[in-house]
């Protein structure tokens, strides 16, 4: 059992605050592995710890982004695989798609392929569904459960509902945040970590045109970026007690009454 | 501009709207792609010059192949999906098939000055508005959550078709083995009042006290990412970017900090009030009403208010 998981480093939301001018303050924002894919990572080393097999943890991204492999590692991941090249900068979904199927066929394929259904800091949740069309094989996306007897059974959340779908190997799943919580690392791991190589691939060893990955290869363009707040109201501010003595308060409960 | 809307089984009358207005103003003409032919008479009310019935397979990938398909042959300036869980998949595989840029939850959606499709959303942690364009690659396609734009009904048209238009799906190697419907409460999408919250509520069981709040009101009960992130309540109630956007008549935002993330999805309301500790959060810059205090004395006000009403 080949099993791969995708991840990408991400701004801890957690630690992001906005200024008085709401606008960002970027300061001293850590990086963390995006929690929708700590969720898919999680689900990856039950299914080894019960099946056996090997899992491999791939990212593009920054140099920086090895320390979240290597965390991968410590967690009971095989190894971890780094996609890093100037050339990958800038890319959009499809260019980042296209990079992962590449990589992914030049690492020999895999049984399974999980990413996280998004990411937290750009909230498209398009790769997954993306990089599984240019590589061929089915793919479910917010997937809140999953298992694998003879065949892969999977549990996907949606606006009515939770569906279970049946669907052969290899296949890929996208996995919601809080699916599978992620285990802490262990001391083995740990040590694991410190000793492994990670493998690193560049845009030449991968053999892509400069013009099919990052900002060449991406279709979309962003043409401007802008503070302008969406939806600003002039806010009165008062007590609850006067509140709930406003006509506005009134009206909305009395006409609700109506109904 | 010639735009295809995808309509599922529930076509988002928002998005038709908007591509019927973005069709007049660039003398093109507005498709919708229909997965069944119960839905015709919708999309003529709502603007469509025609509608194009496809085939539904059960295996989203072989629908979204399908669908690429369909619009290799119909050749369409661009395309809109609904942003569902089931929209921005087929949308995404079939970007990845056309290997064409694809725009997720698009908050705006205009005719630039060269004559693309100018796709606005939120980015960069929500506080900023990006615009994007997809100038070299056809068709440019852009997703928008259900309730994003206003739905208008429009004159009949003097010319409207219909046709179904017969193509392989691809290969299906997903199948449904079963399905649960998600529990109780009123609809967020329909509901006249929504009570939400977020971070600030602290607790699964800070939830029950807005969930008695909204039956008092009538309405139904929203939260932001961040709270149904911790498992406080479903995914079902999420409001924002990446769950609905609501339009109801009064909105509580309690213990909200006002990410863009979240207020794209609510400033459509009509009131809001907003309640939270700390003055300077954002959420009181979209709100009508600001009560700068703890939110469950202030919902437990409310609650007596209101009871109060009911049995004098």
């Amino acid at each position: 059992m080949k099993i791969l998981v995708c991840v990408k480093q991400v701004p801890d939301t957690t630690e992001v605050k906005l200024g008085s001018d709401l606008t960002l303050q970027r300061d001293f924002v850590a990086q963390v592995m995006n929690p929708a894919d700590e969720s898919a990572l999680e689900f990856g080393l039950r299914l080894k710890d019960e099946q056996g097999g090997k899992l491999t943890v791939l990212t593009m991204g920054k140099p920086a982004a090895e320390n979240m492999l290597r965390e991968s590692i410590a967690k009971g991941a095989d190894e971890g695989v780094l996609l890093t090249d100037a050339a990958f900068a800038g890319a959009d979904t499809l260019a980042t798609a296209r990079t992962l199927s590449r990589a992914i066929a030049f690492l020999g394929g895999f049984d399974l392929v999980l990413f996280g259904r998004r990411a937290a800091d750009g909230e498209t949740g398009q790769v997954g569904a993306m990089t599984a069309q240019m590589l061929d094989i089915p793919c479910l996306s917010n997937v809140i459960a999953a298992r694998l007897d003879e065949a892969l059974t999977a549990e996907q959340l949606t606006e009515s509902g939770v569906t279970q779908w049946r669907m052969p190997l290899p296949a890929a799943l996208t996995f919601c945040e809080w699916s599978y919580a992620l285990r802490l690392p262990t001391i083995m791991g740990l040590r694991q970590a410190k000793r492994v190589e990670i493998r690193k691939i560049d845009f030449a060893e991968l053999g892509m045109e400069r013009m099919s990955c990052g900002l060449h290869g991406s279709p979309t363009r962003v043409i401007h970026v802008d503070t302008r707040p969406v939806g600003v109201r002039p806010c009165q501010k008062m007590s609850v007690e006067d509140l709930l003595e406003t006509s506005s308060w009134n009206d909305a409960v009395s006409k609700e009454d109506k109904q | 501009m010639n735009i295809i809307v995808f309509c599922e089984q529930e076509p988002e009358l928002g998005l038709l709207t908007k591509a019927r207005e973005l069709a007049e103003q660039s003398s093109g003409r507005m498709t919708a792609l229909l997965e069944n032919s119960v839905s015709v008479s919708i999309v003529e009310r709502f603007g469509a010059a025609e509608a194009i019935v496809i085939e539904r397979a059960v295996d989203d990938c072989a629908q979204a192949d399908r669908i690429a398909a369909a619009l290799d042959q119909l050749a369409p300036d661009a395309v809109l999906f609904p942003a569902t869980v089931r929209g921005r998949f087929l949308s995404a595989w079939v970007a990845a098939k056309l290997e064409t840029g694809l725009t997720a939850d698009c908050t705006s959606l205009s005719i630039h000055s060269d004559g693309t499709l100018l796709q606005s959303r939120p980015a960069f942690g929500g506080n900023l508005t990006a615009d994007i364009l997809c100038q070299r690659r056809r068709p440019q396609m852009a997703s928008v959550r259900p309730g994003v734009f206003p739905a208008l009904e429009t004159e009949k048209r003097a010319e409207f078709s219909t046709r179904s238009l017969t193509l392989a799906a691809g290969r299906e190697r997903l199948s449904k083995i079963g399905f649960t419907p998600v529990e109780k409460g009123a609809s967020l999408q329909t509901a006249k009042v929504v009570v939400a919250g977020g971070k600030g509520v602290g607790s699964k069981k800070g939830f029950e006290l807005l969930f008695t709040l909204a039956d008092l009101l009538g309405g139904a009960v929203g939260a932001t990412r961040s709270a149904v992130d911790a498992g406080w309540i479903g995914y079902a109630h999420q409001v924002g970017q990446t769950g609905v956007a609501v339009r109801p008549r009064l909105y509580l935002a309690f213990g909200i900090s006002g990410l863009v993330q979240h207020t794209v999805g609510m400033n459509g309301s009509g009131t809001v009030i907003a309640v939270n500790k700390d003055r300077n959060a954002p959420i009181f810059s979209c709100a009508d009403y600001g009560v700068v205090d703890d939110w469950e004395t202030v919902a437990v006000q409310m609650i007596r208010n209101l009871e109060r009403m009911v049995s004098p």
